[in-house]
């Protein structure tokens, strides 16, 4: 399949080696190109001796190269790439040794895979089970000792600022939340403590912070009754209650049978975060269930996320979904087929059935931070300093970004409507990627 | 809402101020408030709370524009550039490979391909930014640009305006680039702008403004610049002198008459040729008799040099350099020996560079440059190589490489004037060059570290052909036992070129639209 320079660059794990790859994306710079059905290859003539070679497996994409940069993929696989996507004619080859050996240590590799799959599929002995059950039910209980406590601390914490008052809450200093905040990390709760973080940000929100402080507050309230009576609810509940707290399943744990196979198309992405950690959202769309997905993924300082899911692409793939009343965070369990780019997205017409659709998943999960909402037949537009999507019905969404970022909507819209995608919170929408004129546009 | 409003007044003092009595409510919240199981003032509170704000929230609408929506932009009729051309421009605005961007913009405009529309924030604010590039810019922005800047007040400069508007209200630096713009347009309209407010000007923006008379100058620009010869400013009288000289104009003809009067070629029998000087005791005064006023000497310009020798180069200075070719039938270079001869030599050579930088007469500035680089007593006049035209530039550069094959260095005779070639160079001479600096590595055995031609490599790479790019980037002496000192340039010499290269052919391709 071929990539866009656009879809290349996202692959970059940061600037920098955006803009050495984008140097390096030149023929003179290379020997010994070339390319297979499957593989493109060359050789980059670094700063030692041996040139560095490079390898492209342009199926998931997965890179190679001999040089010892840790980022990755490293600005040679970045320039390889660029400099074969913008000449796509080049005539088909053998590969050499070099490259023809790692294409095939992958193939061992994704062998050994679905062999150890199938292995862990089998079932192993009684005793196995009953220790490996009994290890699990101890570190549960363990960590539910914990969370419980936490817990506690934040009902008083909570019960405390409503005693005196959200007005006085303003004046707090920072170490007020941060504290609480800490504490709950400590109690294994990060998802509480991202809430209570967060209210430390909304005291200093103009206009209007007390009502969401209010919202904030009770919601977190809400969360940790439902907590204190876990076992009263529904599977899918109790999942995300626990989510929400910050107990989120590990992958291996996710149930068989909510596996979903569809052509998912990779509607946008977005890195957020600092370099110690840097968190990648990527949202899909089912081509034929009509449903989102989230796939989210981290990376401590220095490592790099998988480069398999690019802006603009389709893939065959079955996801495993994480158990939810409203289903959406999810991960790659099988990818049957490489993807190709289809242009035209479908999407909600009116911000009405957005609305309806966020209402229905508020009932069923009244913690969930953000859906995907695509978003057809919108005009971007201006307002006071402020950005909102206008849909047909002359309703005025609001659009969380900063000036440049809605600048650069209004130009790709012209005052046309055109299609927004971006990720819905209730209030205001925060855009993604927007297709016009036919073309898809990372924003 | 009643039920929330109660909330949150109670919220905002707090429970212990004040006590949530929540109102009965006969519909489905009702029921669901009245059903909360609460133990004391804070739990009702937070959990009531927790109620209402989810059921606002799933019931909450966003507001109907009462706004008209905004005018659509008209659709355009010059083609997108590709995605690889958005790519370029986004590097570029991101610092890399800056330089190139006029050479982008002006590559745009001419195979009529306007900025991709997501580009188009990013570079109307580059305009800010390099007010130099606007024109360039305005020009490429397509239908889509023009609409967007008329919506961010900051980007009005690439809107259509009225120009007596912008004239009237605008910077001083969006002023001068609508005279600028006008003056190539239309000189006449522009004169007529500028007398709008002239009286009104400060002394330096007058001198500045009508310095820029020099684009579209004209007969019909005459009686301004007489006028303006009596203005308050010292500045601005030197000014419209110099324009006046470059004019066909009553000033220039009594002025080339009296310069008849005092100057003479004379050629003896024997010995050389020299040109005569007849200077009257005041010449200044002898000037204003014969109905031409020029301002008495700076202070500091007679100090050195002495009244009459500084009243010679002014005048000089206020013909146009090829009257004296004219006149005395001679060849420039006869007329500079000449001029050589005589005891006034340096108000010569002064008054004639004056001369030269305003007509910019190619065979004059030949001639000034070969005289003085030429004479071991002058310091080479190399700052006027870049008044020659592109094509005897390319001339001269060519000639000077075929008879000098030792190599290009700093000291070669056509290193400044390749450095003074400052636009697309030839095929031939691209490969010229490249060739010259060639010889130059593989000569080897080279201990001076000749900075200026390492840095040059990066000036040329701007200006070489970029269709020759496989050719030129091919075949360097990596062998050599200099190849050290030369390999980095070398290798920003290929990037810079193959960016080049790279850049064009994005600009010449049909949008894809896969």
């Amino acid at each position: 399949m071929n990539y866009s320079p656009e879809q290349i660059i996202a692959l970059a794990p940061d600037v920098a080696s955006a803009k050495a790859g984008r140097s390096l994306a030149t023929a003179s710079k290379w020997q010994n190109v070339g390319q297979d059905e499957r593989a493109v290859w060359g050789e980059c003539q670094g700063s030692g001796a041996k040139p560095y070679q490079t390898v492209i497996d342009l199926h998931e994409p997965a890179f190679k190269c001999s040089c010892p940069s840790r980022k990755f993929p490293c600005k040679h696989a970045l320039g390889l790439f660029l400099l074969i996507a913008s000449q796509p004619a080049t005539a088909r080859t053998t590969a050499p040794a070099w490259a023809a050996e790692w294409l095939a240590k992958r193939d061992g590799l994704a062998q050994r895979k679905s062999e150890a799959a199938k292995k862990a599929d089998e079932e192993p002995d009684e005793a196995t089970l009953a220790r490996r059950a009994s290890q699990k039910a101890k570190r549960t209980l363990d960590r539910e000792a914990k969370v419980v406590a936490g817990l506690k601390e934040l009902e008083l914490w909570l019960r405390d600022l409503l005693r005196h008052g959200l007005a006085a809450s303003q004046t707090r200093s920072f170490d007020y939340w941060e504290q609480m905040a800490a504490r709950l990390i400590d109690a294994q709760a990060p998802g509480a403590a991202r809430r209570v973080r967060d209210l430390s940000r909304v005291s200093q929100y103009g206009e209007g912070w007390i009502e969401q402080m209010l919202t904030r507050v009770s919601s977190l309230f809400l969360l940790l009754k439902a907590f204190e009576r876990i076992e009263t609810l529904s599977a899918a509940t109790q999942a995300d209650i626990r989510s929400a707290i910050g107990w989120s399943y590990k992958e291996d744990e996710l149930p068989e049978e909510n596996a979903v196979a569809d052509e998912w198309r990779v509607l946008g992405q977005r890195t957020t975060g600092e370099e110690a950690l840097r968190v990648r959202r990527t949202w899909l769309w089912g081509q034929r269930t009509a449903r989102g997905a989230l796939i989210l993924e981290f990376a401590v300082a220095g490592q790099h996320f998988a480069v398999d899911l690019l802006p603009g692409t389709n893939m065959e793939a079955e996801l495993i979904f994480y158990p939810s009343n409203y289903p959406l965070r999810a991960t790659v369990n099988k990818r049957i087929n490489t993807s190709r780019s289809v242009k035209e997205i479908s999407g909600y017409s009116t911000s009405e059935q957005l609305l309806t659709t966020y209402a229905d998943v508020l009932a069923l999960n009244p913690w969930v931070e953000a859906i995907p909402a695509p978003l057809q037949t919108v005009i971007p537009l201006r307002r006071s300093e402020r950005w909102f999507a206008r849909d047909t019905d002359g309703r005025l969404l609001s659009l969380r970004c900063e000036a440049s970022l809605g600048w650069k909507l209004i130009a790709l819209s012209g005052g046309y409507p055109i299609t927004i995608f971006g990720e819905w919170n209730g209030q205001s929408l925060l855009p993604v990627t927007a297709w016009a004129d036919g073309r898809q546009v990372q924003l | 809402m009643q039920s929330w409003d109660d909330i949150l007044a109670t919220a905002v003092v707090g429970t212990e101020q004040r006590e949530l009595k929540l109102a009965a409510r006969d519909d489905e919240l009702g029921q669901l408030l009245a059903q909360i199981n609460h133990t004391d003032r804070e739990s009702l509170l937070l959990s009531a709370a927790a109620v209402v704000a989810l059921y606002r929230s799933a019931g909450a609408a966003p507001p109907v524009d009462t706004q008209p929506a905004p005018e659509a932009c008209p659709p355009d009729d010059a083609g997108r550039g590709s995605a690889a051309s958005g790519q370029h421009l986004a590097l570029m605005l991101d610092g890399q490979f800056r330089e190139v961007l006029p050479e982008w913009l002006a590559a745009m405009n001419r195979a009529r391909r306007r900025v991709p529309e997501e580009h188009l924030p990013a570079l109307l604010d580059h305009g800010l930014i390099e007010p130099a590039l606007r024109n360039m810019i305005a020009a490429v922005l397509g239908q889509r640009g023009e609409w967007l800047a008329a919506q961010n007040p900051d980007w009005l400069y690439a809107t259509r305006r009225d120009e007596k508007e912008v004239w009237e209200t605008g910077s001083r630096e969006e002023r001068l680039l609508v005279l600028v713009n006008l003056r190539s347009a239309d000189p006449t309209k522009a004169r007529k702008l500028l007398a709008t407010t002239w009286p009104q000007e400060s002394a330096k923006d007058r001198a500045v403004f009508l310095g820029k008379f020099a684009v579209g100058l004209n007969a019909g620009d005459e009686p301004f610049l007489n006028d303006a010869l009596h203005d308050r400013s010292v500045e601005v009288r030197r000014v419209a002198r110099t324009l006046l000289a470059a004019l066909p104009s009553e000033f220039s003809r009594r002025l080339k008459k009296l310069a008849n009067q005092v100057l003479s070629f004379k050629k003896p029998l024997i010995g050389k040729a020299r040109i005569e000087v007849a200077l009257p005791e005041d010449p200044i005064a002898w000037l204003k008799a014969n109905d031409i006023e020029i301002d008495n000497p700076p202070a500091n310009a007679t100090r050195s040099v002495g009244p009459k020798a500084w009243f010679l180069k002014e005048m000089i200075s206020l013909v146009p350099i090829t009257h004296w070719s004219e006149v005395w039938a001679k060849a420039p270079l006869e007329i500079i020996k000449a001029a050589d001869e005589s005891e006034w030599h340096a108000s010569f050579i002064l008054g004639f560079v004056a001369a030269v930088q305003r007509d910019r007469d190619p065979d004059w500035i030949e001639a000034l440059v070969a005289f003085t680089a030429s004479d071991p007593k002058q310091t080479p006049l190399l700052e006027l190589v870049p008044y020659l035209p592109a094509a005897r530039l390319e001339a001269l550069s060519l000639r000077a490489l075929k008879a000098h094959s030792e190599g290009l260095s700093d000291g070669h005779p056509a290193f400044h004037l390749l450095m003074a070639h400052r636009s697309a160079w030839s095929d031939q001479l691209s490969r010229a060059v490249v060739t010259s600096i060639k010889t130059r590595i593989t000569k080897g055995h080279d201990n001076t570290v000749d900075w200026q031609t390492k840095t040059a490599l990066k000036q040329f790479a701007r200006y070489v052909s970029p269709a020759l790019y496989d050719e030129l980037a091919s075949d360097w002496p990596a062998e050599s036992d200099t190849w050290s000192n030369w390999a980095k340039g070398v290798n920003a010499f290929h990037s810079l070129l193959a960016f080049r290269r790279d850049m064009h052919r994005a600009i010449s391709e049909k949008e894809q639209r896969s």
